[in-house]
């Protein structure tokens, strides 16, 4: 009896220090998402001129490569970094345009196949747009071809682990309630509440 | 009250508002994240909703409305249809007398195309199954960014909107509530810090880093 008491409490430890840590490890990226999610739904963040460099320079462009292989060659060659978002190739005016994104900047490369020259277009777009990429990388299109650059695919990994440790924190979050003899009435009108506005809400949307 | 009794108030109401806002919101989060989860995975075959939608298309007379703004002119036609949702777009032209408007909610897009001068209207509609409207729910708020003029016209989208709203502010709130908590019990502090220090880098780095990387 003792025994099953101890590792009772050794458990509920264990839950609450877990509920702790883990919930702290997520909590920038619960920010990012919900600081971007009334962004986008008060449309802040779109107004702003962003600020733009260009420069031209001209490299070597390898015959015996195409596609996707040939942007990333491109890229390495006039040091810009990012995910590529989709290729375009002009065949009459022989170009071949490539926009990358990253958080906070959206770079258009276009590369005149028949001289070799390369226009680089920066646009710095700032820090709210950063949030609203990060919050949409890298989202349901392109499947195939979405994720092209390292961080975008670490960025992923964060964020499929967000939800499943925010799903975690949540279920801990319950049993540390319920263990608690005196919320649990309340607990249990709050979270009746929270489930009925969320059943009549989709009964009304739907 | 003194400054004690105060921080020991404010700490049990940290602690209780924690809790309650935690399981009131937790359906919302679930639903939120969940499907978030999946917009990120379009790999997952069994989530494949969009080959699953029923098409069905009808035709109906209708009462040619008299009204000058197209937003009125379309609820006043939805009305008699008995359709309800958010006109996402409206299209006129005048030569043949065709007003075409396009209404979402959750889990339909119909597509109702009215001719004025014969008076009846032709409904395309598009149903979802489950996860389509799940899947639609995520993002289903009545704006979109690249159109500035575009706002919402639809009571329920207004209402969803608001709740997007309260969930991300409750969330807000949990995390600092989260914090707050941990700030107060000096046993974990530093494995809480270090946890905490760490999360913010990783994530600062993808907020700023990268977009100062070359």
């Amino acid at each position: 009896m003792i025994n099953l008491r101890i590792s009772i409490s050794k458990l509920h430890q264990w839950i609450s220090e877990l509920h702790l840590y883990l919930g702290f490890f997520i909590s920038p990226f619960i920010l990012v998402y919900a600081i971007s999610t009334i962004m986008f739904d008060h449309k802040w963040g779109t107004g702003s001129e962003p600020k733009i460099v260009k420069e031209k320079v001209s490299i070597e462009i390898p015959k015996d490569i195409d596609g996707l292989e040939l942007a990333k060659y491109i890229m390495r060659e006039v040091n810009v970094s990012g995910e590529i978002e989709f290729l375009a190739k002009n065949l009459k005016q022989n170009q071949f345009v490539i926009p990358v994104m990253k958080p906070g900047q959206r770079t258009i490369i276009s590369v005149n196949l028949g001289d070799n020259s390369v226009e680089i277009e920066r646009l710095h777009i700032g820090f709210l747009n950063a949030l609203l990429y990060l919050h949409k990388s890298p989202g349901p299109h392109l499947a195939g071809f979405r994720g092209n650059w390292f961080y975008t695919r670490f960025w992923k990994w964060l964020s499929d682990s967000t939800v499943y440790l925010l799903i975690f924190v949540s279920i801990s979050g319950i049993y540390m309630w319920y263990m608690l003899k005196s919320e649990r009435k309340i607990g249990f009108i709050v979270l009746g509440l929270g489930c009925i506005v969320f059943i009549l809400v989709m009964f009304a949307i739907i | 009250m003194s400054n004690r009794k105060t921080t020991k108030y404010i700490e049990i109401w940290n602690r209780k508002l924690h809790i309650y806002i935690g399981l009131y919101l937790l359906l919302f989060l679930w639903l939120f994240f969940i499907t978030g989860l999946v917009k990120n995975h379009p790999e997952w075959s069994f989530f494949h909703y969009w080959e699953n939608r029923e098409l069905s298309s009808s035709e109906t007379p209708i009462q040619v409305p008299m009204d000058k703004d197209d937003l009125v002119k379309a609820r006043n036609i939805m009305a008699q249809l008995h359709i309800s949702g958010e006109i996402t777009w409206t299209v006129v032209t005048p030569m043949e007398d065709q007003f075409n408007f396009r209404v979402a909610k959750p889990g339909k897009i119909i597509d109702i195309k009215a001719n004025l001068r014969e008076g009846h209207a032709k409904v395309e509609q598009i149903k979802l199954n489950t996860l389509g409207i799940t899947n639609m729910l995520h993002t289903f708020n009545g704006i979109s960014m690249n159109d500035p003029k575009e706002s919402r016209d639809w009571f329920m989208t207004k209402i969803l909107s608001f709740l997007m709203d309260a969930v991300c502010i409750g969330l807000i709130f949990l995390v600092l509530s989260g914090i707050y908590t941990w700030y107060n019990r000096s046993m974990k502090r530093i494995w809480g810090a270090l946890v905490l220090g760490i999360a913010f880098l990783v994530c600062g780095f993808f907020v700023f880093g990268l977009g100062w990387m070359p």
